[in-house]
């Protein structure tokens, strides 16, 4: 506490007053050195830059190149990107495969019909019945469960021409 | 015959050390003059500012020979570097960054006693007509205040000697640091409270505690 607020007048120049006394040695303190003194150690090869160690010095080359790597490695991914062929699952490996096999979905006739009323019904803003979840999924991502609609049994006597929709 | 008399080579030192003292030439003029071969020049500056590093290396390191090795390496340095040495008027906050660093390369790790100092505090003492009891109580103030000085870290300690010993203003202290002004400032207040502090803990000084803090004591 306290060493954020300011000294007061009176503080500060009792404190001053003691540096003033501390130092007043100092100040008349004088050396007696003369410049060939300097001199004579400029030849002595003194007030060089001391040399860089030698770690140091290979640092900044080894820190250039792997800048220089990753730009070039990034710049050939973007290239080689923009040309290549477009691949539907390129991440997926055969090892990846193997464990997380792609559900197959078949479509049958039934299904297509209801997809196409689905599209038909969305065009007219109207929708008619219920929409079965895995419809909107992507097959290739996630496995379709088994849906069972509840769907009124069909009037006795009725005759099924075209889909449930 | 008579031979002719010559002055001792002291007498001679002091009197080219005035002629350069007193050269009208601002540091940028000696710069470019010494870096086209003016040894005067370069003497020039070396006169200038030879003393006020001493002190400000002597204050850091405690210690006279060392002080003046950082000087000539300071000068050194200062020699070496006059092909892109550009100062403004004066060279002093390069000269002065370059002492500190090397003052600080050369100080002891540590408190450092302040009794190397003694001998130049004799020297003061014995040109000052006081009583025994003046000058015991100028001692012991100036053991505890240096005492003190050395509990700051490096960089509270470096701003106090710039600002009391060396006399510099804030402005220029802040180039040496190579830290805003208002850094500076905090740094010399906080470096004083603590110097207050660690006063008033010497009874022999007779110093009380700080204001809010015997307001505190109530």
């Amino acid at each position: 506490m306290g060493d954020r607020t300011a000294l007061s007048l009176g503080d500060l120049l009792e404190v001053e007053a003691a540096l003033d006394t501390a130092f007043a040695p100092l100040r008349g303190a004088r050396t007696h050195l003369s410049p060939r003194r300097v001199r004579a150690a400029v030849r002595w090869g003194r007030g060089a830059e001391p040399p860089k160690p030698y770690a140091l010095r290979w640092s900044g080359t080894i820190r250039r190149l792997s800048e220089l790597s990753v730009a070039v490695g990034m710049a050939a991914m973007i290239f080689v990107g923009a040309l290549g062929p477009a691949t539907p699952d390129a991440g997926r490996t055969d090892a990846s495969a193997s464990l997380n096999p792609v559900a197959t979905y078949a479509v049958s006739l039934a299904e297509e019909k209801e997809q196409r009323a689905l599209l038909a019904a969305r065009e007219r803003a109207v929708l008619q019945r219920y929409v079965p979840l895995q419809d909107w999924l992507d097959p290739n991502v996630v496995r379709p469960a088994p849906v069972r609609l509840n769907l009124p049994a069909p009037p006795a006597g009725a005759t099924l021409t075209h889909g449930p929709y | 015959m008579r031979r002719p008399t010559r002055e001792p080579a002291s007498r001679r030192t002091r009197a080219a050390a005035a002629a350069f003292e007193h050269d009208a030439r601002n540091d940028r003029e000696l710069v470019h003059a010494a870096r086209v071969g003016d040894e005067g020049a370069f003497d020039a500056l070396f006169y200038r500012y030879r003393d006020g590093i001493y002190r400000l290396a002597l204050a850091i390191t405690k210690d006279p020979q060392a002080a003046d090795e950082i000087v000539v390496d300071t000068f050194a340095r200062a020699y070496r570097a006059l092909a892109r040495l550009e100062p403004d008027d004066t060279l002093r906050p390069w000269l002065y960054r370059v002492a500190i660093n090397e003052s600080y390369d050369r100080r002891p790790r540590g408190i450092v006693p302040a009794s190397s100092l003694d001998d130049a505090a004799e020297e003061v003492a014995a040109g000052e007509e006081r009583s025994p009891s003046a000058l015991a109580e100028r001692e012991e103030t100036r053991r505890v205040v240096l005492g003190a000085l050395e509990t700051l870290d490096e960089k509270h300690r470096t701003v106090v000697v710039l600002h009391y010993l060396s006399e510099l203003a804030l402005a220029e202290i802040a180039l040496v640091v190579g830290v805003p002004v208002g850094t500076v400032k905090s740094r010399l207040h906080y470096a004083l409270r603590r110097l207050r502090t660690h006063l008033s803990a010497h009874p022999a000084l007779d110093v009380e505690p700080i204001s809010d803090e015997r307001a505190i004591g109530k």
